[in-house]
């Protein structure tokens, strides 16, 4: 948010609660003390931080959102699985992901017939070959759709989503790197339009 | 493959919990009883297929029938009307 118009900011002294000093504490030993196991790294926090739908993200205390990032990072590792995390969890109060709208008020819905555009077919294409190659699975193409910030989910169509979620999906494989991906999106930017 | 826990017209009631990840166990339905109406098969569990593991073992998938009016507060339909929807077996307990 650097540069953004903002109030004032108050410093102000304050003390940690406890619950946050066992946040931290726990964030680094499992960014690996010297000798031990690495379970994950400074920067995948801060992705899984950075990564959070704004509203929430908005919402949330510093440490909140360490304890958020960690639970990210620790399912994306393995270290936990989804369904160690849901029984524990059970009972407790939870939000609804955003696209996940079954039973929310909606407008009729209008069934229409319509073609595919040309690149909505080859973005299709590309995801099934990726899959067949298994640099990609269904799962992880929905996962990475569902986690697009709710703002970008509603503006965008279809197949869009599938591209955004096509790019990130490459970058966490280590096909691409976000590096390639930035310096070729400059290329195509300075292209003659004509 | 993970043995089924659960035949049909079993009462199964969906695990109440709102864990982060990707879920296929739709928001509207978790805490809600149901019946069983048949066991689909057993597939990888799309929870870890989705953080690009192999979900192994497959994980039962049920159909599991909802009356609405016990899903809906609101509901002005028929009393009669269902829903029904695929869950699988670690997001069931028996009723």
């Amino acid at each position: 948010m650097g540069g953004m118009a903002a109030g004032r900011v108050e410093p102000t002294e304050h003390d940690y609660e406890e619950w946050e000093r066992r946040v931290d504490a726990m964030a680094v030993l499992l960014w690996g003390l010297k000798g031990t196991k690495k379970l994950m790294t400074v920067d995948e926090h801060r992705r899984a931080i950075e990564s959070m739908p704004p509203e929430a993200y908005d919402a949330m205390s510093y440490y909140e959102r360490w304890v958020m990032a960690l639970a990210q990072c620790l399912l994306q590792r393995g270290v936990i699985t989804t369904e160690e995390l849901a029984r524990r969890m059970a009972g407790a109060a939870g939000s609804r992901s955003h696209h996940d709208m079954g039973g929310l008020p909606a407008k009729r819905v209008k069934p229409s017939e319509h073609d595919y555009a040309d690149w909505e077919r080859r973005v299709d294409a590309l995801a099934v070959l990726l899959g067949s190659m298994k640099i990609l699975s269904v799962d992880q193409r929905r996962k990475n759709i569902e986690t697009l910030p709710p703002e970008a989910y509603d503006a965008l169509s279809y197949y869009e989503r599938w591209v955004m979620s096509l790019a990130q999906s490459l970058i966490q494989r280590g096909v691409v790197t976000s590096a390639e991906i930035a310096r070729k999106m400059l290329e195509v930017e300075k292209r003659d339009p004509a | 493959m993970i043995p089924p826990r659960f035949k049909t017209g079993d009462r199964v009631r969906v695990m109440k919990s709102y864990p982060p990840g990707h879920l296929r166990t739709p928001y509207y339905i978790r805490g809600c009883e149901g019946e069983v109406e048949r066991l689909c098969g057993a597939f990888p569990n799309p929870e870890e297929l989705a953080q690009m593991r192999d979900g192994l073992p497959a994980q039962p998938l049920y159909r599991v029938r909802f009356r609405q009016s016990e899903v809906w507060p609101d509901y002005r339909g028929a009393a009669a009307d269902v829903v029904e929807i695929e869950i699988y077996q670690h997001w069931l307990e028996p009723a």
